[in-house]
Order: C-alpha cells, then sequence, then structure tokens
C-alpha cells in the first residue's frame, strides 16, 4: 500500500464506544498507534471486521496532515467538563497538529474505563504508563 | 565520554565491520561486510543508517573500487538518502589521489573533528540551561553535544522520542546518553507536546537526512510534527544537516518500507500481520519552521 494512492480519510483518536462500530460499518479510517497504551491495535481489530483500517504509528501523523490525507478527526474524549476535553496520552499532540493544518475535530464522548472494556479483546500487549491530556474547544476549529 | 554509534562502520584489511543498530542495546555486534551484495544487505536490513551509512558507501566503493554503480545500487536500497552527492565530494578528492581507498581516507580524516566543531558552535547558541528534545539518533554527536555544553558551564537534559517503529530514539539515543550518565528522559513520540506545553524542553535538535539549500530538510518520520508542535510553542528548531543540496524536496523519494516492521518490535506481533499498514520512514520539513541548521562546515543557517 502506497501514501501517495490512499484518498483522505479520518483518523480515530481515543476509545470509541461499541455502537460506534455499528454504525460505521464500511467506512474507512486511519487509525493511530495510541502509545504508550498501542489503544490502536484493538480499535483496528474492531473495526476490520467491517471497515477499512489502516494503521499507522503516531510520529507518521505529521506527514498525514502534510500530504492532506486526513479528512478530519474523530476525537473520543474521556471526560468533559466546561469546555475542557480530557483524552488519552497524546491528545494534545493530535489536537495542535490538527489545528495547525487547518483540520476539523468531531468530539465524541468514548470510553470512560477503556483498559477494562478493550483487555476484553485484546490481553496479550502490555500497558506500560498512562496518561490524561487536556486540549479545550478552541481546538475543535477545523474548516 | 563515548559512543560506539559516533563511528558504527569501520575498514580493516579490506573487511568492512558494521555495527548491528538492530540489536542494540542488548548487543554490541558487528557484522563483516566483503562483497557489495553484502553492503545492501545491511543497508536494506537497516543494520545501519544515518552516518553509518555515509560510511558503508565510502568504504564500499573502497572495495568494490567503483564510485557511481555503488551509488546506483544504494540508492535502490534506501531510495531518500542522496548517494550520488557522497558519489560526487568522494570523485573530487579521488581526482587529486587516483586512488579510491586513498580518497576514502583523506575524506574521513576530518570527518570526527568537524563533527566536533559544528556541535561546539551549535552549544554556543543553546541555552545555559538547555533542555532538548531528539527524534531518532545523530550517531553519537549529542554525546559531543554534552561535552561542549558542560565545557562552557551549561547545564543540559535531554529528552527523547522513541521513534517508532524502529525504535531508535530508545535503542540507540537514550542508551547511549544514558551510559554516559548524561540526563535524560525517554517520552513516547505523542508526548512531544505535552512536554513543550509544560515547558519541560526549550529547544529541539534532530539530524537531517537530506537537506536544500532552500533549507527543507527530510529526516526521521516524527521530526516534521516536532517542528510544528516546537513553531506552536515558539520553541526552537535545529537541525545538523550533512551537505545540502539544490534541489526541490517534494520531487525526493520518501521511503516506505514494508507494513510488517511497524509491529515487530511488538510482543507477539505474528498476531497483527493481517492489519494493512503504512510505513513512511521519512518526512518533510519545511524551511519556515527551522530556526537553524548546522552544516558539517560548521556553518550556522
Amino acid at each position: 500500500m502506497n501514501l501517495y494512492d490512499i484518498n483522505p480519510m479520518s483518523l480515530i483518536w481515543g476509545y470509541p464506544k461499541d455502537s460506534f462500530y455499528k454504525y460505521t460499518k464500511g467506512e474507512s479510517f486511519f487509525v493511530s498507534e495510541m502509545r504508550p497504551s498501542f489503544a490502536g491495535l484493538s480499535i483496528c481489530q474492531h473495526l476490520n471486521k467491517a471497515n477499512t483500517a489502516i494503521y499507522i504509528t503516531d510520529n507518521m501523523l505529521g506527514i498525514l496532515f502534510y500530504k492532506n490525507k486526513i479528512k478530519d478527526i474523530l476525537f473520543f474524549y474521556k471526560n468533559k467538563k466546561d469546555n475542557l476535553y480530557t483524552g488519552i496520552c497524546g491528545s494534545l499532540y493530535i489536537n495542535v497538529l490538527a489545528k495547525t493544518h487547518n483540520i476539523e475535530i468531531k468530539f465524541y464522548e468514548g470510553l470512560k474505563n477503556e483498559f477494562e472494556e478493550y483487555r476484553k479483546i485484546s490481553t496479550d500487549f502490555p500497558f506500560i504508563n498512562y496518561y490524561i491530556e487536556s486540549c479545550d474547544e478552541s481546538f475543535s476549529g477545523g474548516n | 565520554m563515548n559512543s560506539p554509534l559516533a563511528w558504527p562502520v569501520t575498514f580493516k584489511n579490506n573487511i568492512i565491520y558494521v555495527l548491528d543498530e538492530t540489536e542494540l542495546p542488548l548487543e554490541e555486534k558487528y557484522i563483516e561486510v566483503k562483497t557489495l551484495d553484502e553492503a545492501l544487505r545491511v543497508l536494506g536490513q537497516m543494520k545501519t543508517r544515518a552516518f553509518g551509512q555515509v560510511l558503508l558507501f565510502f568504504y564500499t566503493c573502497a572495495i568494490s573500487n567503483k564510485i557511481d554503480e555503488i551509488a546506483q545500487e544504494f540508492l535502490k536500497t534506501r531510495p531518500t538518502f542522496d548517494f550520488f552527492l557522497l558519489s560526487r565530494i568522494l570523485k573530487e578528492v579521488f581526482e587529486k589521489t587516483n586512488d579510491i581507498k586513498s580518497a576514502v581516507d583523506i575524506l574521513l580524516d576530518n570527518f570526527e573533528k568537524k563533527r566536533r566543531n559544528r556541535v561546539k558552535k551549535l552549544a554556543s547558541i543553546l541555552p545555559d540551561y538547555s533542555k532538548i528534545l531528539t527524534i531518532c539518533n545523530v550517531s553519537g554527536e549529542l554525546v559531543y553535544l554534552y561535552e561542549a555544553l558542560r565545557d562552557i558551564g551549561k547545564k543540559v537534559a535531554f529528552y527523547v522520542s522513541e521513534t517508532r517503529p524502529y525504535l531508535q530514539g530508545s535503542r540507540l539515543t537514550f542508551w547511549e546518553l544514558n551510559r554516559n550518565n548524561i540526563p535524560v528522559k525517554l517520552i513516547c513520540d505523542n508526548q512531544s507536546a505535552i512536554i513543550m506545553e509544560k515547558k519541560l524542553v526549550n529547544c529541539i535538535i534532530t539530524g537531517s537526512d537530506r537537506s536544500t539549500i532552500k533549507g527543507d530538510i527530510i529526516n526521521k518520520i516524527g521530526t516534521y510534527p516536532l517542528a510544528v508542535l516546537a513553531n506552536y510553542y515558539n520553541i526552537p528548531f535545529y537541525s545538523l544537516v550533512q551537505y545540502p543540496s539544490d534541489i526541490d524536496v517534494n520531487e525526493i523519494v520518501i521511503e516506505e518500507r514494508p507494513k510488517e516492521e511497524i509491529f515487530m518490535f511488538i510482543n507477539s506481533s505474528h498476531i497483527y500481520a493481517h492489519l494493512d499498514a503504512i510505513y513512511m520512514s521519512f518526512d518533510i520539513t519545511p524551511s519556515e519552521l527551522i530556526t537553524g541548521r548546522i552544516d558539517m562546515e560548521g556553518n550556522l543557517r
């Protein structure tokens, strides 16, 4: 698969709820690795049943933005309080990159306790550390 | 203080010895290379890269007694790096010596001195307490930089981005700094924004595999987002470049490597072999995001 042959797609960040998979059958997504938890591996396994999912490492996000391959960000937050969203490790990274490339961020409520939920479908990789990062609504500007 | 990564490929009795960087930090092992085919194999398998592939190119020219043909073969294996530029540099010296081995000796004789000199230049413009974020591995030059900063009384701490999927940040840079007792912390690639926001770093320093006269660089995947974030948080971004060339950066081929390599440093990686993935090895950082570039001659632009 070559980057230049891929049409712009949505990028998934964070842990979607189960209902997300039901309503997005047949759609295509970039799925970032989301270190250190490797959340992307679990999400790809879910998505691959009925979707096209292209897995990338987090440091490849830059070139995807640079080459206009990211249509929008589906950001699954952990908590929302006033105008502040908290998400998994790297949430600020993805939000600043989206903002600086003028890409729309769509905020959705994600799983609250993703470790427990995802342990059911994938148990073979270690969770090393866990950080929560915050970003405010100013990031959702987009197009 | 030393790092085997500062000179990872050596040449003795017509045999090239290549430090196998894929085995680090667990084992310091050298691969013997006696033919062009063997050289291409270690190059393709990422056993060496960056300054190592420069040395491997020159020494392979020496054992093969050819220059342009070697550049052509190396380019097929690693298409982003400018081996024809190295070829031109080597031929300039060869015209005076008429012997490739002597030309290689002359060319490499000053390399270490030049690399030490340029980090001294960089050290002189960095803050008194330099909190440096870096990615991938700059072939031993960050150890030199630490010494240069220390010698002029500046404090320093490094943050190293792990650099997925080959983890050169974790396996090489973190290792070489840590073994020299240099203060260093390891972060996931996606944590660079949060440490910039919290002002834990005050400058970014990277290497570069290619650079243009205009000032753009091509470097390990993940460099471009660091430059974007640094610009957003108003943090200076410096790059140690090799030989800038007069080319449009967008004409340079960005190497795409096999998707299986994305999963190779993950436990039970075979489970994920069926997943679709892409692996771009490098990204492009435009000049407007770069505060300064320091070339091999120590020129800061």
